[in-house]
């Protein structure tokens, strides 16, 4: 009996070559080990994008997994311009080192000194580059050309085999015997490999449209650029040697190859980061003196506190002691390669010894922040809490990675950059020390597990929000500190959906672009092809059984969905590594300058146990830093009486002030961070804030997840007193307590599986992983028995059991952390403060941090004027580029103590340059302008950009009126030496008709976007009265049932995909905002009012609910209005 | 003295009918199609960028995309763009409007302006200038419906002002006596005057919505402000606008017809008074270094109708003597439902032909011998039936060509898409075979030693294969395997198994 034949496939592209391979790796893994192949190569084509998650599905199964690449390699052959295949592998980590730096290089080239990389749009790789640095790769090069052959085996030596292919087709047999002589003459090995595109052949009609998808053309004209057949697929070892049946020796060598590469990714792992963590200018050890963090916004207790300045129990510190083993922290300082840049000077046999030193260096700064965080002493839970997250962190090893985070945020204090932690990191009390975060989990009794978990043996994940005009600022900071090689971001995957792969395909397949159309809007933008069943297909006119290509379209549509489309950047994943990151994966140039990007998403640096920083980008933290900035340089009266007046920083701000809660509860809050959209102002007046911990709750309540598990009415329900609070099982009261019995947040899902159904934490923590992401059917299926057995073993009822599954399943999904939560509702408190008692500084603030937040300038501006702020206009003037505040007289500064009113900036004016609007206030500096010919001479303005000031309204205290100033603006010739020299000529009076005060609206709509004289609405109104239209005012005291029209602006239109079709549309007038809820057969009839038309004149009839007031419609008009360019809505975002 | 006076007031504006054609591309794309009853959209880079009342009716916008505007109307005729024929079809319409006018100007894209100085001439006997000018106008609108155009008119003193008046829309037919031009513009939105775009909204900005606003601006204040344009602007809302005509000088494809003394119906006749069109199209294409590969000639019917011919040519030329030939043969095989009362010759499909310059071996009898056969094969048997190959990347082998138009080029070959096709030919048969052949195979240990063809056996004498073509899943999935024989008695073949284990004899390579 002859031994069976062995076989390794080393050449396969998966999906991940981008269009021209037809499996996904797994696929590829999974069929390699049901065939028999001896071990797999990944060979992805200028990289390693989905080498991980074969990796993954290679270990589960047992089939050993080659790493590797293939490249066009520029100058190997002597035919010019034409760029050989050659396949690379890594044999050892030195080899993959080598590999992934020789495709970061093919993706970007040679960075410019000091400079970022930039992106190629088609990778390349110059031959000398490859031998350069062939140390540790096998290459396997599939072709004739004996001098380039001759020329990659004095590059590889012994690392190197010729490669042949049989798949049938024309022309090849000579090939073969050409390339086995090439071998034979330079005695270089001849190996078999089938160019594997498919891991099985019917996935051919797939490869065949991803071509065409690639040269965008449909596949009827694709030709000969098609592959003649199906042969490059995964092919088992019998079928192999059947083939093969006249070069044996062919396969054995492929299995050679294989067993020289000995790499695994595995090898990867453990490869943590060591932060430069040099302690500037003071030894660590000496306690107080590392540059101070300032003081967080506030803290915030489990009980109410007084004041968001945490007061800590009266309990002895202790000192968080160092773990036997470990060196005292007095005797840390930075080794050489802790200095600067780490990476090529820092030996990896150190690695153990620069673990133990940032261990022991993490201690010393948590014994510091604990003593900043508790200056009366830190608490004795607090300590056991620390030694614990302590101990864990140094058995898991990732105290550098805590230091990372720590320097990062370090950094962006020191630059005055308003930060905070969120996410699951708020759990960690560590955190909560360092600085990083500003919840003290503690107090607030957060679930550390949902942080870390020894169970789950996966890296923690630690967000922190920057302000998002200065974002960057940090994240070059990272580059530049740690070092390109050492530092990327985390890239994110895009995948084909449902939509975009019917699209695709549709096209490909040739279908009109009206068929393709109407095909793709069948699914929403979440779902999935099971949506389009033959009854939606035949309403929408589209008949498979009549037509071939919508059968073909839909079935290759589910093939392609979820196959990878292209890389984008992830939002503010960071990898910091201590080897350089550039051999631990390949890095690229993102398409936005000045990022690099790894070839990996998060998920797979998750699954290889690099641990990543998130560093993310909010607007409202923009607005806070600049409001609190006004407010110190100011410092205004404030609106509402208050103990601290003009806090400088968030931590001073008083907390649980009574009017904030008022104002809160009256949904008084456009503007305010997280409470501002209209499902959160619906809700307020319901649940009726009245202390921090409420604002907890409302932040997480209105999301999806508690929507749809219904968790929404009975919260409400029991807060009102209106339903008895019951729990199914006792224990449960100490998990849901504080949310009246009902799950609110991810903390409580896991700890609900804990208490109730007997899980561990580690498990828990998988039950709310394989819920969000829906993993794995069969996995949840077992979880779910898992949790109703363990319930039902404590007593409770199997309907109780089903309900409890039902609602973790509900909001497992989109529910909030409570951790995270807290982190939010820190800034809505802070936002809705300064809103309460400093409206105008707020506003001004929102309005110079734009983008950001749920409503247009306009709305803004309308809610300031509401609150008694007064607003003026734009006027070169008195305008600065962003908007300011002013004191009672125009153009004077608010002092200290004045009543502040709003200045609006040049910022505005729609279209024009920073630089012109910085002309003008530079100018002014001198003086006063006495003309518009003054202020082009001085500023030296064009006549264009005076036009557009005028045209603004920005020249009317200089003119006399908004068309005088137009007509002097043209007159003036501003070059500086022109002819007149910014001197209008002497002529006679133009006549121009004065303005309307509709019109001056109008325009300033047109070129401002708001106006700060009147609401558009507002010029109707006595019309409007006369037809017995509401204003929204009005309509808050008509009763329940009356039928009422009302009109305005449209400021928002949504359609959430929980609402059931329903379409919300607030229309803003001069008094303030009505809310109208429009039915679908009612959408349906007036579509294009709904979708169109900027001013609405709606009937229908008044719900109320509290103090909450909607007018379900029946009928809606467009309203004719002045503006000619309407403001944005916030549209179905 | 009166002459002296003229010359101090400067030149004086010349009447002008104006001519708007509203739409003129939708009218155009409707016009050539016959459907104006339909909702209709013309499109332009996937956007709607006219639409008629029927198709705004049922909620198509302008500015949609064409997914959109399908949506909105259900059997909406979208209708492609074409600039081209926009301004052939206002030129064809100038061209016709010199039957009215001594000179005709195109202003494109909508309007026509005709010089209106001669319009008492046409005028029914007695009809006072108005009425002249009223009835040029009516004549204009009627001919331009004949041609399938409707259009709004003006008559005013300067082209401008004409211009204006037609395009504002207030009346179809309107009449401005000179003097009173400024009055008639007063009340006419900015938009009509068709400023440079900047200058307009400007002076919308400056609260100027209308012509009279415009000319009460102080016109000494404009030129600093809008340059030459302001002034010019203004001048023109008060009404005063000398500039001459600038009249149409026919180009483009000639065309050539002729009324008859009275109905023929013989060929021969016809034969005789074809000769001189042909040779004046001819004459006029040689002029311009150009030869018709198609020609249309149009026969008026008695009492109405027409018959036409579309007569393709083998290749372009000049030749009054060689259409003749091809003509002769089509009139002979025609016949006519009526007779003859005009005929219309045009070139409606042309080529550039340099001179030729021939070789020593060169006969250009045989060629022209050869474009006779061409040309009469064609007549004979439809344009389609005559057809050359060109060859078409496919891994089918009986789908590697396709027929396209003989061009009469020997040798002309397409060539191949270039980059990203996957490998060469195999050894092709110089003869297909259609349909391929079944086979049976015979057989020892697996090899093939014999097939059976037609009951005769043939024994296999060597083999090469296979090559495996297999694809076209979208429309008729084939799978093959190929492999080139030598048989005992017919020689170097191309065989075939399919997908189901069928052999099958697909050519020979000769």
């Amino acid at each position: 009996m002859s031994a069976p034949v062995r076989y390794v496939e080393l050449r396969c592209r998966s999906s991940f070559s981008f269009l021209r391979g037809a499996s996904q790796p797994e696929e590829l893994v999974e069929r390699a080990h049901a065939l028999g192949l001896s071990a797999l190569a990944l060979t992805d084509r200028f990289g390693l994008y989905g080498v991980v998650r074969a990796h993954a599905a290679a270990r589960s199964c047992g089939l050993p997994l080659v790493v590797g690449a293939e490249v066009e390699c520029e100058g190997l052959w002597s035919s010019a311009g034409v760029a050989a295949p050659l396949v690379l592998l890594a044999v050892d980590r030195d080899g993959y080192a080598n590999l992934c730096r020789l495709l970061t290089r093919a993706h970007g080239g040679p960075p410019a000194p000091g400079g970022a990389p930039r992106r190629r749009e088609e990778p390349s790789l110059p031959f000398p580059d490859v031998a350069e640095r062939a140390r540790g790769i096998f290459a396997l090069f599939p072709g004739a050309d004996g001098a380039a052959a001759e020329r990659l085996r004095d590059a590889f030596g012994r690392r190197l085999a010729l490669a042949v292919s049989r798949h049938h087709v024309a022309g090849e047999e000579a090939r073969l015997a050409a390339i086995r002589a090439v071998g034979r003459r330079l005695a270089v090995p001849v190996a078999v490999v089938n160019d594997v595109h498919t891991h099985d052949r019917r996935r051919q009609p797939l490869q065949d449209v991803l071509t065409c998808i690639r040269l965008g053309v449909p596949v009827a004209k694709a030709g000969r650029r098609l592959f003649p057949n199906a042969e490059r697929t995964l092919k088992g070892p019998d079928e192999m040697a059947r083939l093969w049946a006249d070069f044996p020796e062919g396969l054995e060598a492929a299995v050679e190859i294989a067993e020289r590469c000995r790499f695994r990714l595995d090898d990867v792992k453990g490869e943590h980061p060591l932060p430069p963590v040099e302690l500037e200018g003071a030894a660590p050890g000496s306690g107080a003196t590392w540059p101070p963090l300032p003081s967080p916004p506030h803290a915030v207790g489990r009980e109410s506190a007084s004041s968001l300045s945490l007061s800590p129990e009266e309990e002895p510190a202790s000192s968080l002691s160092p773990s036997p083993g470990e060196e005292p922290a007095s005797s840390l300082s930075p080794s050489p390669a802790q200095r600067g840049r780490v990476g090529e000077g820092a030996d990896p046999c150190d690695e153990l010894a620069d673990a133990v030193r940032a261990m022991a260096l993490l201690r010393r700064l948590v014994e510091d922040g604990a003593r900043w965080r508790y200056p009366a002493g830190v608490p004795a839970d607090v300590q056991r809490q620390l030694a614990r997250e302590l101990d864990l962190v140094g058995e898991l090893g990732y105290a550098s990675y805590f230091l990372t985070v720590w320097d990062i945020v370090r950094f962006a204090r020191s630059r005055g950059i308003l930060c905070q932690g969120r996410g699951s990191a708020a759990n960690s009390a560590v955190c909560f020390v360092l600085g990083v975060t500003s919840i003290d989990p503690v107090r607030m009794g957060l679930l550390f597990e949902r942080f870390i978990s020894a169970e789950r043996g996966e890296p923690p994940d630690i967000d922190v929000d920057f302000e998002h005009e200065r974002r960057e600022e940090v994240l070059q900071y990272v580059y530049q500190r740690y070092g390109r090689d050492h530092a990327g971001m985390v890239c994110e995957v895009i995948g084909y959906r449902a939509r975009s792969a019917l699209r695709d395909v549709g096209k490909a397949l040739g279908l009109s672009p009206g068929q393709v159309d109407r095909l793709a809007k069948l699914v929403g933008s979440f779902e999935g092809l099971e949506a389009v069943t033959p009854e939606v297909l035949a309403a929408a006119g589209l008949d498979p059984r009549g037509a071939p290509a919508v059968r073909q379209t839909l079935a290759l549509a589910n093939e392609l969905a979820r196959f990878p489309r292209h890389l984008s950047i992830h939002v503010g994943g960071f990898l910091v590594t201590r080897r350089p990151l550039c051999e631990t994966a390949p890095i690229e140039p993102a398409a936005m300058e000045g990022r690099t990007v790894v070839q990996w998403d998060k998920d797979d640096v998750a699954e290889l146990g690099l641990l990543k920083v998130d560093l993310l980008g909010l607007g409202m933290l923009t607005a806070l830093s600049r409001c609190l900035g006004l407010l110190a340089r100011h410092r205004p009266r404030p609106s509402r009486e208050t103990p601290v007046p003009h806090p400088e920083d968030l931590a001073h701000i008083p907390a649980e002030v009574p009017a904030v809660y008022e104002m809160i509860q009256r949904a008084d809050t456009i503007g305010v961070f997280q409470i501002e959209s209209r499902a959160q102002m619906s809700m307020l007046p319901r649940l009726k804030p009245a202390r921090f911990y409420d604002l907890v709750i409302s932040v997480a309540i209105i999301r999806p997840g508690p929507i749809q598990g219904g968790m929404i009415h009975p919260f409400l329900r029991r807060r009102a007193g209106l339903e008895e609070v019951r729990y199914p099982y006792a224990p449960l009261r100490a998990v849901l307590e504080k949310t009246m019995g009902v799950p609110l947040f991810q903390e409580q899902a896991m700890r609900l599986a804990v208490v109730a159904a007997g899980f561990t934490p580690g498990e828990a923590d998988e039950l709310r992983r394989t819920m969000t992401h829906k993993r794995s059917h069969e996995r949840m299926e077992q979880l779910k028995a898992r949790l109703l057995a363990g319930m039902a073993e404590r007593g409770i009822s199997p309907a109780e059991g089903e309900e409890i599954y039902r609602q973790l399943l509900g909001f497992a999904g989109y529910g909030f952390p409570e951790s995270h939560a807290a982190s939010f509702a820190l800034l809505v408190y802070a936002s809705a403060w300064l809103k309460c008692h400093h409206p105008a500084a707020f506003t001004c603030a929102l309005l110079d941090s734009q983008p950001m937040g749920f409503y247009a300038p306009h709305t803004l501006v309308e809610d300031a004027r509401r609150h008694g702020v007064p607003v003026r206009g734009v006027d070169v003037r008195h305008s600065g580029w962003e908007c300011g505040l002013e004191g009672p007289s125009e153009g004077v500064l608010a002092g200290e103590g004045e009543e502040p009113a709003l200045r609006l900036g040049l910022s505005l004016v729609r279209g024009l340059p920073r630089a012109v609007g910085e002309a003008v206030v530079e100018a002014r500096r001198a003086g006063p302008f006495a003309s518009v010919g003054e202020l082009a001479r001085r500023a030296g303005l064009s006549r264009a950009w005076l036009a557009r000031l005028a045209e603004a309204g920005a020249l009317r205290g200089l003119a006399g009126g908004r068309r005088e100033a137009l007509w002097q603006a043209l007159a003036v010739d501003g070059a500086a030496g022109g002819l007149l020299d910014g001197r209008a000529p002497p002529e006679e009076a133009a006549g121009l008709t004065p303005t309307t005060a509709a019109e001056e609206v109008a325009a300033d709509f047109a070129r401002l976007g708001l106006s700060e004289r009147a609401h558009p609405v507002s010029f109707l109104r006595a019309g409007l009265a006369r037809r017995g239209v509401r204003t929204a005012q009005e309509l808050l005291r008509v009763p329940g049932g009356a039928a009422v029209e009302v009109a305005g602006l449209v400021i928002v239109r949504q359609r959430p995909m929980t609402a059931s079709g329903l379409t919300f549309v607030s229309l803003e007038d001069e008094t303030g905002i009505a809310n109208l809820v429009v039915m679908p057969d009612v959408y349906e009839r007036f579509r294009a009012v709904v979708r169109g038309e900027p001013f609405v004149l709606a009937r229908g009839k008044v719900e109320r609910s509290g103090r909450v007031v909607n007018v379900k419609v029946r009928a809606l008009e467009p309203l004719a209005l002045a503006p000619a360019v309407p403001p944005q809505a916030r549209d179905f975002r | 003295m009166a002459v002296q006076l003229d010359l101090a007031m400067g030149p004086r504006a010349p009447r002008v009918l104006a001519l708007h054609f509203p739409a003129l591309p939708l009218q155009r794309a409707l016009a050539a199609r016959g459907a104006s009853a339909l909702p209709a959209a013309l499109v332009h880079e996937g956007k709607v960028v006219l639409a008629n009342g029927r198709a705004r009716a049922a909620g198509v916008v302008l500015g949609s995309s064409v997914v959109q505007a399908e949506s909105a109307c259900t059997g909406l005729l979208l209708l492609p763009g074409d600039e081209a024929a926009d301004r052939a079809a206002l030129i064809g319409l100038a061209e016709s409007m010199l039957a009215l006018a001594p000179s005709v100007e195109p202003a494109f894209p909508e309007v026509l302006l005709l010089d209106a100085s001669g319009a008492p001439l046409l005028a029914p006997p007695g009809a006072d200038a108005a009425g002249a000018e009223r009835a040029l106008a009516e004549r204009a609108r009627r001919l331009a419906a004949r041609m399938g155009f409707r259009c709004r008119a003006a008559v005013a003193s300067g082209r401008g002002v004409a211009r204006a008046l037609a395009r504002a829309g207030r009346e179809e037919l309107a009449v401005v006596a000179r003097g009173g031009e400024a009055a008639a513009l007063a009340p006419l939105p900015l938009a009509v005057l068709e400023l440079p775009a900047e200058v307009e909204s400007r002076l919308l900005a400056l609260g100027v919505r209308d012509a009279g606003g415009l000319a009460r601006l102080p016109e000494g204040s404009l030129a600093h402000r809008f340059g030459a344009c302001g002034p010019a602007a203004a001048r023109l809302a008060r009404g005063e606008d000398p500039s001459p005509l600038t009249p149409h000088v026919p180009r483009g494809l000639p065309e050539e017809r002729v009324e008859l003394d009275g109905p023929v119906d013989r060929a021969e006749p016809l034969l005789f008074v074809l000769r001189p069109l042909a040779e004046r199209v001819a004459a006029r294409l040689a002029g311009q270094g150009l030869g018709a590969s198609r020609l249309e000639l149009a026969l008026a019917l008695d009492p109405r109708g027409e018959e036409r011919l579309t007569v393709p040519l083998a290749r372009p030329g000049a030749s009054a003597a060689r259409w003749l030939l091809v003509l002769r043969e089509r009139l002979g095989a025609l016949a006519l439902p009526a007779p003859v009362t005009g005929l219309k010759l045009a070139a409606v499909e042309v080529a550039t032909v340099g001179a030729e310059q021939l070789a020593l071996d060169d006969r250009p009898e045989v060629q022209a011998a050869l474009e006779t056969v061409l040309a009469r094969l064609a007549s004979r048997f439809g344009e389609e039936a005559l057809f050359a190959a060109e060859p078409v990347e496919r891994w089918l082998p009986e789908g590697t060509w396709r027929a396209a138009p003989f061009s009469g080029d020997a040798g002309a070959v397409v060539p191949r898409t270039g980059g990203g096709s996957h490998g060469d030919d195999g050894p092709r048969p110089t003869r297909l075979l259609s349909p391929p052949r079944r086979l049976v195979a015979e057989g020892e240990g697996g090899r093939l030693t014999a097939i059976r063809l037609e009951g005769r056996v043939h024994a296999v004498l060597a083999l090469e294969g296979p090559e495996r073509l297999c694809g076209e899943w979208w429309s008729d999935p084939f799978r093959r395997d190929y492999y080139r024989a030598r048989l005992e008695g017919l020689g170097d073949c191309w065989l075939f198994e399919d997908g189901d284990g069928t052999l099958h004899l697909h050519g020979f390579f000769d």
